[in-house]
């Protein structure tokens, strides 16, 4: 297929101005600017501060903050090795992880609340009955046991088991969007014109839903570090000391000993993790202030 | 009273349960590790070095049927799957092998300090987040209201488990004001002494839980009052000369805290979700730590019992809210 260069200069002008809306407000941008954050973080920093092995002795572990070189910034952790050093690994799995989970529940609720909205009948009963099932059942539980089992640390695998019951949601409000959207005067007047099912779908209900979906997806983002941390915390998943949830949970069996000499692994990382789910939490209200007018002050 | 609508939500607590067992059937025949294999490698009957001293202890043959009596069924999955359901009606829920003792008695054990913990933590945070909720909608706009949402916003986005480690952290290990495990201290008794330590090794659990939950509620309050607020009859009971508080109690509370009651039990299922962590952190001696650290010695049987009681816990709760929803809402009686 041929893309015209009016084409991507199209797409090109649709990107800025959505960045100039999320721009335009405060949460938005501090959300967005914190992701960027952590997104360079995951991406350069292992290269430039890759996990050597270390020789543990009682003289580098431990060791308080320095201010030379930078990686001695937080100090070292219950090994030996630099504090900053883990972080930095330990962040592209919680991108990964979050990314991807919220890619599967966002495409799947959306497949699933279409089909159930747009298709009607049977359909729609069964698909309503099992979302509304799966949401009766506590996720976390349901994800911790399935995430023991099957045991991996593949960002791929892990967040399919994450993203089990996840999609229920979205799929529910999609698909009564979609059920109040089908009676809208202007719906009716595409039907009218003999507008094709898909055309409607795609070029008159998608468009509408898509903010909602959005922050659907953000939301989702957030959930799956709150579940896939949390495992690494309480110790289900394959052991990793770079990771965060792993290094929190390696603080408080050291602070119960050592008192505050651990203090500096338990701080970091929840730093670390804290801001990243505020920051995506402040995105996705941001991005509500700005498509719902009712927010906007 | 809407007997459709009961049977339908009847129809969906059934179907909850079933596909519970379904899936926790499908896990234990299925998964990558399995759970028989696992425990005979344990045993040393498939070969491997990790040997439990608990079941050497216990090694007899006799012992392994026992546990898997529950799962161990081959052949047609169906019929399988049905002999599962039918074990599990009469109560035979597969052995712990790590205590050596049969899930549902644990489970009896455990249960009542998660159910105790849980319950009032979520007590706690509806009542809060109720009050809050109405002091935000009638100061609207003001100071107090963005100061709270705000706070609301940014609290919301932390996970428990990080509340849980700062807390033990700081006022456990660090400063010794909260104890760091157990659910008492001294010898059980009604009396009270063991009353006060129950309730001082609770404090820290069911604050975090609370702590971690109240702001939807809040949130929730707030916009279900600003709407109610724009009613007519709301109006009309001004124009009437009602006093204000009157007015706020009987008729702007009420109404808005209808549709918050279904919302309990699902914040109910999330809590159950929680007290994993924070009774993990706290060593609390509830399910969910022991949810946790069965899942971490691969005592598959126990894990997935407590999956299914807690599952159960949920879906009894749906009925029960169905049930009593006509007692405070008058609309559904006649319906």
């Amino acid at each position: 297929m041929e893309i015209s260069y009016g084409r991507v200069e199209g797409i090109l002008r649709g990107i800025g101005r959505t960045l100039r809306m999320i721009w335009s407000s405060k949460a938005a941008r501090f959300g967005l600017l914190v992701l960027l954050f952590y997104i360079l973080m995951a991406a350069i920093g292992p290269i430039i501060l890759p996990l050597k092995p270390v020789i543990a002795s009682s003289t580098n572990v431990f060791q308080p903050p320095r201010l030379w070189p930078p990686i001695y910034w937080f100090g070292t952790d219950n090994v030996g090795v630099p504090l900053t050093v883990d972080i930095v690994n330990g962040a592209p799995f919680v991108l990964e992880v979050s990314l991807l989970s919220a890619l599967y529940t966002t495409v799947l609720g959306l497949l699933v609340g279409i089909v159930a909205g747009f298709k009607g009948g049977y359909a729609d009963a069964a698909l309503s009955f099992v979302s509304q099932v799966l949401m009766t059942i506590p996720s976390l539980l349901l994800v911790m046991i399935m995430a023991t089992m099957i045991h991996t640390n593949n960002p791929f695998i892990l967040s399919g088991i994450l993203s089990i019951t996840g999609w229920t949601g979205l799929a529910l409000s999609v698909r009564s969007q979609i059920l109040a959207m089908r009676e809208y005067p202007y719906i009716e007047v595409s039907r009218v014109l003999g507008l094709s099912g898909s055309y409607i779908l795609f070029k008159e209900i998608t468009p509408k839903i898509m903010p909602y979906v959005w922050i659907n997806f953000i939301l989702n983002m957030e959930g799956a570090v709150y579940a896939a941390v949390g495992l690494y915390f309480l110790g289900l998943l394959p052991y990793q000391n770079y990771n965060w949830g792993a290094l929190i949970n390696q603080a408080l069996s050291y602070g119960a000993y050592f008192g505050g000499r651990a203090l500096l692994i338990l701080v970091v990382p929840v730093v670390f993790v804290t801001l990243y789910m505020v920051a995506l939490i402040e995105l996705a209200y941001g991005i509500d202030e700005i498509i719902n007018p009712r927010l906007r002050k | 009273m809407r007997v459709d609508w009961l049977i339908r939500r009847a129809g969906l607590a059934l179907a909850t349960w079933f596909v519970a067992l379904l899936i926790s059937y499908v896990l234990f025949e299925y998964a990558p590790v399995n759970p028989i294999n696992y425990i005979m490698t344990q045993l040393g009957l498939l070969g491997g070095s990790g040997t439990s001293p608990m079941l050497m202890s216990k090694g007899s043959f006799e012992y392994i049927e026992q546990w898997a009596s529950a799962f161990m069924i081959h052949g047609n999955p169906v019929l399988g799957f049905a002999q599962y359901m039918v074990n599990t009606f009469k109560g035979n829920w597969g052995w712990s092998v790590v205590y050596g003792l049969p899930v549902l008695t644990l489970i009896a054990r455990y249960l009542p300090w998660t159910l105790f913990i849980v319950v009032s933590a979520n007590l706690i945070s509806f009542f809060v987040g109720v009050y809050l909720g109405q002091y935000m909608a009638y100061h609207r706009g003001g100071l107090g209201d963005q100061a709270i949402t705000q706070f609301i916003t940014v609290k919301r986005s932390i996970p428990v488990y990080i509340y849980a480690a700062l807390l033990i952290y700081f006022l456990g290990f660090e400063y010794h004001i909260f104890p760091t495990h157990g659910a008492y201290s001294g010898t059980p008794g009604f009396n009270l002494r063991f009353i006060t330590s129950v309730l001082y090794h609770a404090a820290l659990p069911i604050f975090t839980l609370a702590f971690a939950s109240f702001g939807h509620w809040a949130l929730s309050m707030r916009g279900n009052i600003i709407s109610v607020l724009g009613e007519d009859y709301v109006t009309y009971a001004e124009a009437r000369g009602l006093p204000s508080s009157w007015i706020q109690r009987r008729y702007v509370g009420r109404n808005a805290l209808l549709p918050l009651y279904t919302g309990i039990i699902i914040a109910l299922g999330t809590s159950f979700g929680g007290a994993v962590f924070v009774e993990s952190v706290f060593s609390y001696p509830g399910v969910g730590a022991l949810l946790s650290s069965s899942l971490g010695n691969g005592d598959w049987a126990l894990g997935m019992g407590i999956l299914l009681i807690l599952i159960l816990a949920v879906v009894l709760g749906m009925v029960i809210a169905d049930l009593t929803y006509s007692l405070i809402d008058p609309r559904v009686r006649q319906g």
